[in-house]
């Protein structure tokens, strides 16, 4: 009968390697064989381990390199799998040509406790593909199925087309990370950074923003200021100034000195002009 | 457009064709970020498509016009 005890490690981490971290998470939460630290700092713990480890090699006729350090690791057995995973990805030549010279590629552990785990769930955030995982309003769709890639869609008489905010589905709290937005079909939008927006709820308020027709009577300092306070409380989009606080119809920034910023940003296709940038006007 | 978002500086850049053309900074630490796209109901936008991806940051660092 084979049980999870008798998987070489080398046979665990092929499993491992179908799964995210977050899965082998969950394989250590399950039970102290994938979760437990070793019984090993102890000197006759490690030899009764070695022992065992013979034993059971001789038994199976197997020879295995790698369960010669299990019993002096100091963390998990998931924990060496994550590691593994870890050093297998800085290993791989395209991911070191992709990544060289980045923070990713020279992220490890900050200290000595800190969980390979945790390593390696960064280094997948860090270096993995971004998808467009939410869309807030009716206007996006993916193009071709690519989650990567979206367009905006017509509107019709039966769905009108309304304010609307495409979110990845990555959170970025610490570190240096890099994305760049390729226009490939021109379109009046804004890319930037965002708050993660979790709730439905959010998504309602955000549907509720008045439109700029019903708007028209106030003057550029008022749509500068209605517009940041709505986002910033209604859709929590982040303080870049570029973003939070522009009134598009007129081109108007407001940030938060008091004064306005014009820029013209207009998005042709696969490049995008970046006009008359950042020309502060006071008021 | 490429868009670097810096924890460790509390920073944003803009870089337009390789080349910085914002930074705004002094309120990113200790916040939750995620990448997205804004669009406003100007049905006049219709069609318009971008497409996102990760990529490590250009080298050169030229600030054209800081904001901050």
């Amino acid at each position: 009968m084979i049980t999870m005890e008798s998987f070489s490690e080398d046979t665990l981490f092929n499993i491992t390697s179908y799964l995210t971290s977050h899965d082998i998470l969950n394989l250590a939460l399950t039970c102290k064989h994938f979760g437990g630290k070793p019984k090993g700092v102890a000197a006759t713990d490690v030899s009764k381990e070695k022992k065992r480890k013979t034993k059971r090699r001789k038994k199976n006729n197997t020879t295995n390199n790698d369960e010669k350090t299990s019993a002096e690791r100091q963390w998990s057995l998931m924990e060496e799998m994550a590691k593994r995973r870890v050093d297998a990805t800085k290993k791989n030549t395209d991911w070191q040509e992709k990544w060289k010279g980045t923070d990713v590629y020279k992220l490890t552990r900050r200290t000595g406790n800190e969980s390979w785990i945790r390593v390696d769930n960064c280094i997948q955030k860090m270096s993995s593909e971004l998808v467009f995982s939410r869309f807030i309003g009716n206007s996006f769709v993916y193009v071709k199925k690519n989650p990567s890639h979206i367009q905006m869609r017509r509107a019709t008489s039966d769905m009108p087309m309304g304010n609307s905010i495409a979110v990845c589905q990555n959170v970025m709290t610490e570190g240096r990370h890099y994305v760049e937005y390729t226009v490939t079909r021109e379109g009046a939008f804004s890319p930037g950074v965002i708050y993660p927006i979790q709730s439905c709820q959010e998504a309602e308020l955000f549907k509720s923003i008045p439109s700029y027709e019903a708007e028209n009577n106030f003057s550029p300092a008022s749509w500068g200021r209605l517009w940041a306070d709505v986002m910033e409380r209604h859709t929590r989009v982040c303080n870049n100034q570029g973003w939070n606080a522009s009134c598009f119809k007129n081109q108007f920034l407001f940030d938060n000195e008091g004064a306005y910023v014009y820029q013209r940003i207009s998005l042709r296709q696969k490049e995008l002009l970046w006009v008359s940038s950042l020309i502060l006007i006071k008021i | 457009m490429g868009v670097l978002l810096d924890f460790n500086k509390d920073m944003m850049q803009i870089y337009v064709d390789g080349r910085c053309a914002a930074t705004y900074s002094g309120r990113y630490s200790g916040g939750k970020y995620s990448w997205g796209v804004l669009l406003d109901s100007d049905s006049s936008s219709f069609g318009g498509a971008v497409n996102i991806e990760r990529k490590p940051p250009p080298v050169e660092v030229e600030v054209i016009s800081p904001l901050v």
